[in-house]
């Protein structure tokens, strides 16, 4: 019996050695690969001098094994690097729960850590932040994505976003691109052009997200429609996976974006060769054959500043939403084996002309909702669900207007020429 | 038409980690262990082909050189067996050597193996510096996917039947290959009496701790296949944490499902991949999706109550599953 299994396996050891000497050494293919980033990170400068007892602290709801919470932790790094914050001064606080254990965490930050500033980046966490804001008013608390900070009355407390959806405007742009490549070379037809959207839940967030990235291709393939499939979850690869082969060979999507934390929209494009345009950071070693671009939050510029503010003395903004103008928006490279030719260009100019003020996502000109032009409408500002501010004026949706409204988004609109094949909340 | 065709390949594609988890525990159970490990050993089995192919893949970029698909096949197979035998080998020592309740075991291996393959994931995740948090062995994955050349020929009938990568075909050929095993030979005979009365199975002279610790760890390498196909296959070659989901306790479901006998468990498994993501091809509100994805389950209780009743002995599990076996007790 022994015996007889040894030669066995020699027998395929053999054979296996075989295969791989007859096996043509190939030299690997020459693609073009990455271009530099569009947006790229700047680095953190160092005006700051921060004071040799300052601490801060950072709660997060995962680990760095998370999409979401590696781009918090790198940008937290990141700026504790750059001024001079030794590693023993800063605490990151991973895996804390949407509860009782937030408020605990930042508790214990705050006394017994001795941190001057505590962040916290899930929207869950913020009531227990605001209770520790009350109990610590000689510490400042910020959390990102939230929005009860400016009716809270706690001046310690703040709330942060970025103008993310002109990141995803511009990402819009590269996609749509891509369908005009795919309509002049006879791939598709122009009423063809329909993109499929992966989406978490059918928060605010996801519906601004997805769009300005809607916006942002239908700016240059004003034929493009979107159908969007929601899996309920924030990360679930099988569900997102599955959503993206259902969209490419149900509802004949020709390019698919996402906005859930997991890899399954982008794998399930390469499988299927239909463009990806990803979020939260590059897939491309996932996609080099069908990674776009991608658009991303920079936390790091709001990190400084809330640093800066603490150790001059000054106040944190109750709402404080970054821009591309304070790097807070980034887009990454293009891929330059897919997407379509002089599709920099109209980045650039996009970018351009969103420094410059002059271009506006949510345009109301550019989009209807039952086919009409919006003049007013009544978002949810104040965070109870129920819409009470005017947020339309000078011709465009004001989204994420940290001064007047509040940093987090507050787009929910269902416009047309997007379809939700379900809906999540 | 091509709707029903891809939401079959997709269904299939999801049925196979299952159907490697069921016929493992179902080999597992037949010898009176009730390895509730499973889950782990497969989340152990997917990232040590992971930790092979990724540095398989490596050399190869190193080296300028693209990668070979029998290696790339192979390099993370050996790997993948050998991660899921060592886990299986511990809870085989504990349980059948040492004797120790099956139960906890089993959920201590779970947890142990889904905390090794996120420690090792993190790990190599951390060596790639990557934005977003995964590893990619795409170059890997395509030699797992590899389809037989016809299978793009042949429409709809190439799509459904020969689109799949090796590890598909090869999860059935087990499946079937362990019900002739057990009903058929002699070696199966004395493995079910050795489930069914270890006692007598001893009287006989069957080797009761050889046949245990045989049918436990060859179980649990069938099972490690699941995650190595899970993560090499379905997933592209993409590992990120936390990424392979409940399927290892639905594996165990459809053992049950399945009356404990491994031909059956290739439709079972196809079932339950099918209702799995049948929601994406039916235009179901939201509030359906749980309801669709717990019916596997609840279809598994009723099972399980309809078998009790009947009480015939054909479809029990194993009369001494769950049970250690101390030869001084006869």
């Amino acid at each position: 019996m022994f015996k007889k299994a040894l030669a066995l396996v020699l027998a395929v050891l053999m054979c296996a050695t075989l295969a791989v000497a007859f096996s043509s050494c190939k030299k690997k293919d020459t693609k073009k690969g990455m271009s530099a980033d569009l947006l790229p990170r700047e680095a953190v400068t160092n005006d700051v001098t921060v004071p040799a007892d300052f601490k801060m602290g950072l709660i997060c709801l995962h680990d760095e094994n998370s999409t979401y919470d590696k781009n918090f932790i790198d940008a937290f790094v990141s700026v504790a690097q750059a001024l001079n914050i030794p590693e023993d001064r800063y605490f990151i606080v991973k895996n804390v729960a949407e509860s009782e254990a937030c408020y605990n965490a930042a508790k214990d930050l705050a006394a017994s850590k001795g941190c001057k500033v505590v962040f916290a980046d899930s929207f869950g966490h913020e009531d227990y932040m605001k209770q520790a804001a009350a109990e610590y008013p000689d510490v400042q608390f910020c959390h990102a994505t939230g929005v009860k900070a400016k009716d809270s009355g706690l001046p310690n407390f703040g709330n942060a976003f970025a103008a993310i959806y002109e990141g995803r405007y511009l990402a819009g742009i590269v996609a749509g691109m891509k369908l005009n490549e795919m309509i002049a070379n006879g791939k598709i037809k122009a009423e063809e052009a329909v993109i499929g959207y992966v989406g978490a839940f059918t928060y605010a967030e996801v519906v601004s997200g997805l769009t300005s990235f809607y916006l942002g291709a239908k700016s240059v393939c004003p034929s493009a429609t979107m159908q969007v499939q929601y899996t309920g979850s924030w990360y679930d690869p099988t569900a997102e996976k599955e959503a993206a082969i259902a969209l490419i060979e149900q509802k004949k999507c020709v390019l698919i974006s996402q906005h859930a934390d997991s890899l399954g929209a982008p794998t399930a494009c390469e499988e299927k060769g239909v463009p990806n345009v990803s979020y939260n950071g590059s897939t491309y070693t996932a996609g080099e054959n069908t990674f776009l671009v991608s658009s991303a939050i920079n936390w790091a510029p709001y990190f400084k500043y809330v640093v800066k503010q603490v150790v001059n003395g000054e106040a944190v903004a109750a709402n404080w939403c970054g821009t591309i103008a304070t790097n807070s928006v980034v887009l990454s490279g293009l891929n330059q084996d897919v997407v379509a030719d002089g599709t920099e260009a109209k980045v650039t100019e996009a970018i351009a002309a969103f420094k410059a003020g002059t271009l506006h996502v949510f345009d109301t000109s550019k989009w209807t909702k039952d086919g009409a032009h919006l003049t007013e409408y009544l978002a949810d500002v104040d965070g109870d669900y129920a819409g009470e501010t005017n947020v339309i004026h000078d011709g465009y949706f004001d989204e994420s207007n940290a001064t007047s409204f509040r940093s987090a988004p507050y787009f929910d609109i269902n416009i047309d020429g997007i379809t939700y094949v379900n809906t999540k909340f | 038409m091509t709707v029903l065709i891809t939401f079959i390949q997709r269904a299939i594609l999801q049925a196979t980690p299952l159907l490697f988890g069921a016929t493992g525990e179902i080999i597992t159970e037949k010898s009176g262990n009730l390895n509730l490990g499973i889950p782990g050993i497969m989340y152990t089995g997917a990232i040590s082909g992971v930790i092979g192919g990724f540095f398989y893949q490596n050399a190869c970029q190193a080296a300028g050189y693209a990668v070979v698909p029998i290696i790339a096949v192979l390099i993370p197979l050996l790997c993948s067996l050998v991660g899921s035998l060592l886990v299986t080998l511990i809870y085989c020592f504990l349980t059948i050597t040492l004797r120790a309740n099956q139960n906890v075991t089993g959920l201590a291996i779970t947890t142990f193996g889904t905390g090794l393959g996120n420690f090792f994931g993190g790990s190599l995740i951390k060596i790639t510096k990557s934005d977003v948090p995964y590893v990619a062995l795409t170059k890997i994955s395509l030699a797992f996917k590899k389809t037989l050349p016809f299978a793009s020929k042949t429409g709809a009938f190439g799509t459904l039947f020969f689109s799949y990568g090796f590890l598909v075909y090869l999860s059935i050929i087990l499946a079937i290959v362990a019900a002739i095993v057990l009903n058929k030979t002699r070696v199966g005979l004395h493995l079910r009496a050795v489930g069914e009365n270890p006692a007598t199975a001893d009287a006989a002279g069957i080797n009761v701790t050889k046949y245990k610790y045989f049918a436990t760890a060859i179980g649990g390498m069938i099972a490690g296949l699941g995650g190595l196909f899970f993560v090499m296959d379905y997933s592209g070659g993409i590992w990120a944490n936390n990424g392979f989901g409940d399927r290892g306790w639905l594996a165990i479901a459809i053992v049950i499902f399945a009356l404990w006998k491994p031909n059956f468990a290739i439709p079972a498994s196809f079932l339950f991949g099918g209702l799995y993501i049948l929601y994406n091809y039916i235009s179901a509100s939201m509030a359906l999706i749980p309801i669709l994805q717990m019916s596997p389950y609840v279809v598994t209780l009723i099972a399980l109550v309809l078998t009790s009743i009947r009480n015939n002995r054909e479809k029990q599990p194993p009369a001494s599953l769950g049970l250690s076996y101390f030869r001084e007790e006869r």
